[in-house]
């Protein structure tokens, strides 16, 4: 038996590239995931119908084969509106998360990294985001820059700048231990070429895992806020905005909010199993969502 | 002794971040853009009118004083008063009106999404690998993913619209009628309730399950202690320290959550409040409001800590 | 009745985790008398703890075992019902391990544990009685160590008091696994002289689970040597130490001498241990032995009795 062969298979090194080609619960999030925004793209490009197509002859039709999730209160098409919708709603959590993502890690890899009363303002300050209900911080920020989609993305991003800098914090602090920061240091290079040349790559797997589980509840914020009329406004078309439509006429045609909310979750179970499963493959210890 | 300094220095910082915490408030609400004195008198009002607005709420006092001055209100129990609601209701009588029912809500949810978490949980972890682990760890996957309010719409298309259980909207003050506010408080805690077992249960699942390798688990089966005993006396009682923890963490997701929910159920609660004060730009109200969500906050990790320290031997000794 | 303590014959421990097949424990025969203390010896990863383990039946989730016999007094321990198997864990074979921090519930104090055991025994009035059972482990401060939490004792004193609580049932054999590894030499003394002492006083026979052929010459009356899953050789300590039959055991002996001071320098063994993954053909040792024959690779060395109870698994000696 060669050495390379005695190892464990989970212990050798691996990209998240190739926990997809193990995993089976990542594999299943990305086919939901990919098949899903295939079907989103298919039907923006393909739909025989605009999503502001206002057709009053065919109001609030429950689903059937030429309207497969129904109509609205205008007559137009719910899941052309849906596709639509989830690319708006997914843009701006990505947006929130790039954010929020790269904002924390800057944060707390410096906190990490220089300790000292530095880090003890940094994770304060986290501390005290990290204390203020979701939707409370971001209404907040909402009044602050006003309503739309990159306000939205805005504050899910610093409602997820604690998360990232919690988890930069501990991991940095970490690293600075390990033989490697060592030696580089004693090589004379500089504090940011270290943070970002060393340490990154090596925290990069958990980072990473909480920006695809964050993306989840990324969407779900946007709806909410949406939902009750402080986020993305119409008539751009997000999932929040057209679940707040739907609730209007909810106890005539309730298929135009449950069957947008079941989209939401269905693309949301996609990016939480993907989350899952890189979690498990790259750090069993991550629990936080 | 040891605890009592303990005590006192986390009851210390915990001040300490609410006070760091309401002048972000202040100042982020003192950023938004718009006259204070104009919303609250209209485009019409006169220079005059509206100078002695200013004055009159120390509109324009240095921003150190006015905080300082905010402060000294808040902590006597006066938050300001509410601009948009004729009458010129004072934002602490709204506030206290509304957080009953909200904290009811709260922690109906939280009683409603602990004892599914627990029940779950530790099915899946004592039944590892086996067909309730998997029925129980992908249910608590899939309601992760639904959003809490649209998960409300559904209970009441289903309990309410269907089968005629429970109200569909509106809410009986837990002043008026505790019964009252069981029944119609039961959709809109179980829509806060079922994501957040999801979360619980995964955790404490995670956690039972590190738990059951521990020495001290075999050592107890050795002393032919039943599966029952040992789960509840060694398994159970030691990861409650961890699934309490982690509970805390979910505070400022639960509350969150709440202040959406109460809009879909029309429950009068703070967040009502807050989401209503917004539409109105009513600075006043919106500023107690996230104070208060804070002090909910604070106030419930620093039960959390208390509540570890008194479950941990190493501590309470 | 066999009048014997222990009796285990043919025991074999096949673990599956994952799909690949551990074949840990085989073919093992042991069999303690009253009062006798075994030490079972090897080294880590040879099956000793997982023998152990067989014995209380709390072999690993998903494990196959089978023997043609495996007793413990009167006790049948190839029982499948677990109801039945519980009430013969801790009356019929107890267990010490090898860390005592880690043996204890760090929520509960030691009075807890001690009354979970004794009213469980049937001993309403279970103070005194603990009381006294502590106190025949040489610990004075009674009221102290049961007023305590685990965090609170060091590891001797855990340790004396896992004792009283497993004596305490009145086993019929106790198996200790490396109970003194984890103590500093001065509380290790201080327990193998407990134990020297205890099985002058009580019933219980002990296997004595080590790694360490010192301390197992120091207390056992017989000496059971395994490797790679299966057990070598078995006789009693003075035939052992003067006259190792198996390679391996005059190895593990050359070694122990070494490290007492008699000898130069420490003998060295070739080689590693087979893996217990892997089908087997010959003898597990063979391909570390230096007085190989050419027989020893092409079957499977069976048991080999001697004279004065003595066997061992070597063609040397057939």
């Amino acid at each position: 038996m060669s050495a390379a062969a005695a190892i464990p298979r989970s212990a050798r090194r691996r990209g998240p590239l190739g926990v997809l080609a193990r995993n089976r619960v990542a594999q299943c999030g990305a086919f939901i995931l990919v098949s899903t925004l295939l079907l989103i793209a298919g039907i923006v490009l393909f739909s025989p119908y605009d999503p502001n197509d206002k057709d009053y002859m065919a109001i609030l039709q429950p689903p059937s084969l030429e309207h497969p999730f129904g109509t609205d209160s205008f007559g137009q098409d719910v899941l052309t509106r849906v596709a639509h919708g989830a690319r708006i709603s997914l843009l701006v959590s990505v947006g929130g998360l790039v954010l929020g993502g790269l904002a924390g890690t800057v944060l707390g890899m410096t906190a990490g990294y220089r300790g000292g009363w530095l880090d003890a303002v940094i994770t304060r300050i986290v501390e005290l985001l990290y204390s203020f209900p979701t939707y409370v911080l971001a209404l907040c920020l909402m009044l602050l820059l006003g309503y739309g989609a990159s306000s939205v993305a805005l504050a899910i991003g610093l409602v997820y700048v604690p998360n990232f800098a919690r988890l930069a914090r501990s991991m940095t602090a970490q690293a600075k231990a390990e033989n490697y920061v060592t030696a580089a240091r004693l090589m004379g290079q500089s504090a940011p070429r270290i943070l970002a040349r060393e340490i990154l790559p090596n925290i990069a797997a958990p980072l990473l895992v909480q920006f695809s589980a964050g993306l989840g509840f990324g969407i779900i914020m946007e709806a909410g806020l949406s939902f009750v009329g402080l986020g993305v406004q119409p008539p751009t078309p997000s999932l929040g905005v057209m679940m707040a439509d739907g609730k209007d006429y909810f106890q005539n045609g309730p298929w135009v909010l449950t069957l947008t909310g079941l989209s939401v979750a269905w693309i949301i179970l996609g990016l939480n199993l993907l989350g899952d499963g890189l979690r498990d493959a790259l750090d069993p210890r991550l629990r936080d969502r | 002794m040891r605890v009592l300094t303990w005590l006192l220095l986390r009851a210390g910082s915990a001040a300490f971040m609410l006070l760091l915490g309401s002048l972000v408030v202040f100042l982020l609400m003192h950023a938004v853009p718009g006259d204070a004195a104009l919303a609250a008198l209209g485009d019409q009002a006169s220079p005059d009118a509206i100078a002695d607005f200013r004055r009159l709420h120390h509109l324009d006092d240095p921003l150190a004083m006015q905080f300082l001055a905010w402060l000294r209100g808040a902590l006597r129990g006066d938050l300001g008063t509410s601009i948009s609601l004729a009458g010129g209701f004072s934002t602490a009588s709204l506030i206290a009106g509304s957080l009953p029912n909200t904290l009811f809500i709260g922690a109906y949810a939280l009683l409603l999404a602990l004892a599914i978490s627990i029940t779950a949980g530790s099915i899946a972890a004592s039944r590892h690998g086996r067909v309730e682990d998997v029925l129980a760890t992908s249910g608590a996957i899939v309601t992760i993913s639904m959003p809490d309010f649209w998960l409300g719409y559904v209970l009441v298309l289903l309990f309410s619209l269907e089968l005629g259980w429970f109200p569909a909207y509106g809410f009986t003050r837990p002043g008026e009628s505790f019964l009252g506010a069981l029944h119609s408080g039961f959709l809109p805690a179980l829509a806060i309730a079922v994501p957040m077992a999801g979360i619980f249960s995964r955790m404490l699942r995670a956690t039972l399950l590190e738990t059951f390798r521990r020495a001290y688990v075999t050592s107890a089966r050795v002393m032919g202690f039943g599966r029952a005993f040992v789960f509840w006396h060694y398994v159970f009682r030691n990861a409650l320290i961890p699934y309490v923890t982690a509970i805390g963490l979910q505070a400022r997701y639960l509350l969150g959550g709440v202040v959406v929910v109460e809009r879909v159920f029309g429950v009068p609660g703070i967040g009502s409040v807050m989401v209503d004060g917004a539409f109105a730009r009513d600075i006043s109200v919106v500023q107690g409001c996230a104070v208060v969500f804070l002090l909910i906050v604070i106030l419930v990790n620093l039960l959390v800590d208390l509540l570890c320290g008194l479950l941990d031997p190493r501590t309470a000794a | 009745m066999t009048g014997l303590a222990l009796e285990i014959r043919g025991l074999d421990l096949m673990l599956d985790p994952l799909g690949r097949r551990l074949h840990v424990v085989r073919s093992l025969d042991l069999e303690l008398r009253r009062g006798e203390v075994l030490g079972l010896i090897g080294e880590s990863g040879s099956g000793k703890t997982m023998t152990g383990l067989s014995l209380l039946r709390l072999e690993p989730e998903g494990a196959r075992l089978t023997a043609e016999i495996m007793r413990a007094g009167e006790a049948d321990l190839l029982q499948s019902e677990e109801a039945e198997l519980r009430a013969l864990r801790g009356r019929a074979v107890g267990m010490i391990f090898q860390d005592p921090v880690g043996a204890f519930n760090p929520a509960k104090r030691i009075a807890w544990h001690a009354r979970q055991v004794l009213v469980r025994r049937g001993i309403a009035d279970w103070r005194p009685a603990a009381e006294r059972l502590l106190a025949e482990v040489d610990i004075a401060d009674t009221a102290r160590v049961l007023g305590a939490y685990p965090h609170q004792l060091s590891g001797g004193m855990l340790q004396r008091t896992l004792i009283a609580l497993v004596l305490a049932a009145n086993p019929a054999v106790v198996v200790a696994d490396e109970p003194t590894t984890n103590l500093d030499n001065i509380v290790e003394q201080q327990i193998l002289r407990l134990f020297r002492r205890l099985r002058q006083t009580e019933d219980a026979a002990f296997l004595f689970i080590t790694h360490d052929m010192t301390v197992a010459a120091s207390l056992c009356d017989r000496i059971a040597v395994m490797y790679a899953g299966e057990v070598v050789e078995i006789g009693t300590t003075a035939q052992l130490f003067e006259d190792p039959l198996h390679p391996y055991t005059a190895a593990l002996i050359a070694t122990a001498r070494a490290l007492e001071g008699e000898a130069e320098r420490l003998p060295e063994l070739p080689g590693e241990p087979p893996s217990i993954a892997e089908p087997r053909t010959g003898c597990a040792f063979a391909s570390r032995c230096a007085r190989r024959l050419e027989g020893c690779t092409l079957a499977p060395v069976p048991m080999i009795p001697l004279e004065g109870g003595r066997r061992v698994r070597c063609l040397l000696h057939g």
